[in-house]
């Protein structure tokens, strides 16, 4: 939407360009909204904004005994952190949610169990009928070219179902994606949950109703738990969902190697990114899932992370643009298991995924091949030949990145939807 | 007295405006008007912001895509509006009014040729303001950065002001969380022009000293609606009352279960 006559503006700072999902602004200094935004991480009195949050949760610390908050969790991305926040530092008793992704890791297994008991908390897992997760996903990438859809709806609909049901009216979440990449929002807007941007954003515009058409095998029971629930029943009572990315200095490498540290959280490495610490939960996430987004937007997960390392200081631009180069052309691991679960072969599920391949991205066809022109061929500062050799004395290592264990933590490749976790 | 959701719209994206000056992007503008809809404000002002300075018209493709929605919201859009034929393009594309910002700058007498094509009722005009360190409010010209007080501005039309009301911008605290500075309506409410109020109104509380002045006819939300689940809501209980506002209770879990 925001191209003008195709042509992609990139940020001076960071990666990110201007056709980025979410949306990103540039200043006139040519400065990405993101940038900016992240620079209020080293001017706002975070101190201050800690005791803000303090004052936010007093009222909800529950009298009788029930839970103060719901926490959801996946045993990836932020979810230690955000745990360890509420319990050890807000001294909250949280009711941990989480839905299954039915692509789990046995490395996400094992972290989730691990989560669990370190945090010493209830854990509460909607686990949806599995006919009705293949219905959807296979809906949601013939139409949307993501499979990750049902993951996300149920991520961000559980909780808020699970609150109304057990009359707690705190979610905890930990960073706010749109304000974390592409600076959507101040921190001291102190946005909040909303089935608004969950709808626009993180479920494409798309809530779980509006995948039923009367050409598609999908039936409303297969989408029932994906409902969010009404204005009315948040309303009335008086559901909040909070950002601890608005109050504390949010920092994922850096949350992450604490949470190594003090919680035995475990990593691994992903064969599209140097990041051995989001997303080893799954096995789409950082494989089929990342691979459709450089389909469709031109730009993968790596693109992400090195963007991160970027405004932290931790990594130089010239560094991450031939990081991203390294990673973001690799064939993912896992389309033979996926397709497998979907009742499909490697050979069909390639054919549907090449569908999504944008045009302004890719040139060539399924059948000759294709070529690729996406983020990283575009920025115009370093191409990608001719400083080849002025190129070979950068540093690309990626400092504070190590692996704990592998995904599959021994075991053959296969999606685990219940495990035993901690031995 | 109307609630009015904002929805700022740069380079086809929706956007956090901070006084036209920064700008977040917030999604797609259609995605928010539904939203708006849901809620059931009063009326939806769509500001595409960078069509005049670009000299690019209305944006007729995101009128059409908001009526084909068929939302059930009177939108009124402002961006990119020239002439009598660029108010009709609108209006035929989906808008139920036109707000009118850079084209009176420029020529004041052209609302009365619009109004005369389209009707008063269908016309709005906008009034970017800013105040002199004694308060005394000014209206800016943004694509000159000229200003002028507001009486001299409102004489250019005499009598016969050509628009069905003024859409008064806060322009230092739009997209603010401050307030909007009552002040800046004086010579509104003097002449007795029906007023809208637009800029730093983020809270219900923020809205109701405004509520008391006889010539506003609604309040403006912009940015602020976006940050909370149901964040209508303070809203619409103080504007409409508590009684008559309604949340959206569409999906009837007991009845499908």
């Amino acid at each position: 939407m925001l191209l003008i006559g195709n042509l992609i503006q990139f940020c001076k700072r960071c990666l990110y360009g201007t056709s980025h999902p979410l949306g990103l602004t540039l200043d006139s200094d040519g400065v990405c909204s993101g940038c900016r935004v992240h620079e209020e991480k080293d001017s706002l009195d975070w101190k201050y904004r800690s005791q803000l949050l303090n004052s936010l949760v007093d009222p909800y610390r529950s009298t009788q005994g029930n839970y103060d908050c719901i926490v959801p969790v996946t045993g990836a991305q932020d979810s230690y952190f955000t745990v360890w926040y509420v319990k050890e530092r807000l001294g909250l008793k949280p009711l941990l949610v989480n839905y299954n992704s039915h692509w789990n890791s046995k490395l996400g297994i094992y972290n989730l169990a691990n989560l669990r008991t370190r945090s010493d908390s209830d854990l509460l897992q909607l686990t949806i009928n599995p006919v009705s997760v293949k219905r959807i996903a296979k809906t949601t990438l013939r139409r949307f070219g993501n499979i990750q859809w049902h993951v996300i709806a149920g991520h961000t609909v559980h909780p808020v179902q699970t609150a109304l049901r057990k009359g707690i009216p705190l979610i905890i979440w930990g960073g706010h994606q749109g304000i974390e990449q592409v600076g959507m929002f101040s921190h001291e807007h102190e946005v909040e949950m909303t089935r608004h941007y969950r709808k626009m954003h993180d479920l494409f515009g798309y809530e779980a109703d509006d995948l039923l058409s009367v050409s598609d095998t999908l039936k409303e029971l297969d989408i029932l738990q994906l409902r969010y629930p009404t204005d009315h029943e948040i309303h009335a009572l008086g559901l909040r969902g909070i950002y601890l990315g608005n109050y504390v200095r949010w920092d994922p490498s850096e949350q992450h190697r604490l949470m190594v540290k003090i919680w035995n959280y475990r990593s691994g490495s992903q064969l599209r990114t140097y990041d051995t610490f989001d997303y080893v939960d799954s096995l789409t996430y950082a494989f089929i899932h990342d691979y459709l987004k450089l389909f469709k937007h031109g730009f993968s997960k790596v693109t992400d992370q090195v963007s991160r390392e970027i405004r932290f200081g931790r990594m130089s631009k010239r560094s991450a643009l031939r990081i991203v180069r390294e990673f973001e052309l690799r064939p993912p691991q896992y389309l033979d298991v996926f397709a497998d679960w979907l009742g499909t072969n490697e050979t069909s599920l390639r054919w549907v995924m090449d569908f999504h391949r944008s045009n302004q991205f890719w040139e060539g066809s399924h059948w000759q091949g294709w070529k690729f022109k996406g983020w990283s061929t575009l920025h115009k500062d370093w191409s990608i030949n001719e400083s080849e050799g002025e190129d070979s004395d950068l540093d690309l290592s990626t400092p504070g990145f190590f692996e704990t264990d592998y995904l599959q933590m021994g075991d053959d490749a296969r999606y685990w939807i219940v495990g035993k976790g901690c031995d | 007295m109307r609630l009015l959701g904002v929805i700022s719209v740069k380079e086809g994206w929706a956007v956090q405006s901070f006084a036209y000056r920064r700008y977040l992007p917030i999604g797609d503008p259609l995605v928010l008007a539904r939203t708006l809809a849901r809620w059931k404000l009063d009326e939806i002002l769509i500001v595409c912001i960078d069509q005049s300075l670009r000299n690019a018209g209305p944006d007729l493709h995101l009128l059409e895509r908001i009526a084909n929605s068929y939302l059930g919201i009177p939108v009124t859009y402002g961006g990119g509006i020239r002439d009598e034929q660029d108010c009709n393009d609108a209006i035929s594309a989906g808008a139920d009014r036109v707000a009118i910002d850079y084209a009176i700058r420029k020529n004041p007498h052209i609302a009365n040729e619009m109004s005369a094509r389209i009707g008063i009722q269908a016309l709005v005009g906008v009034f970017p303001l800013t105040a002199t360190e004694g308060g005394d409010p000014l209206v800016l010209n943004y694509a000159t950065r000229r200003q002028k007080p507001v009486a001299e501005e409102l004489n250019q039309w005499g009598d016969g002001f050509p628009f069905a009301e003024a859409l008064v911008v806060d322009t230092n605290r739009e997209g603010s969380l401050e307030g909007f500075r009552r002040g800046l309506l004086k010579e509104f409410a003097a002449r007795s022009v029906p007023t809208l109020a637009l800029g730093g109104i983020s809270r219900a509380s923020q809205a109701k000293p405004l509520l008391s002045l006889d010539n506003l006819t609604g309040v403006c939300i912009e940015n602020s609606l976006f940050y909370r689940e149901l964040g209508a809501v303070e809203f619409s209980a103080l504007i409409q009352g508590p009684n008559r506002y309604s949340l959206a209770s569409h999906w009837q879990f007991d009845s499908i279960l």
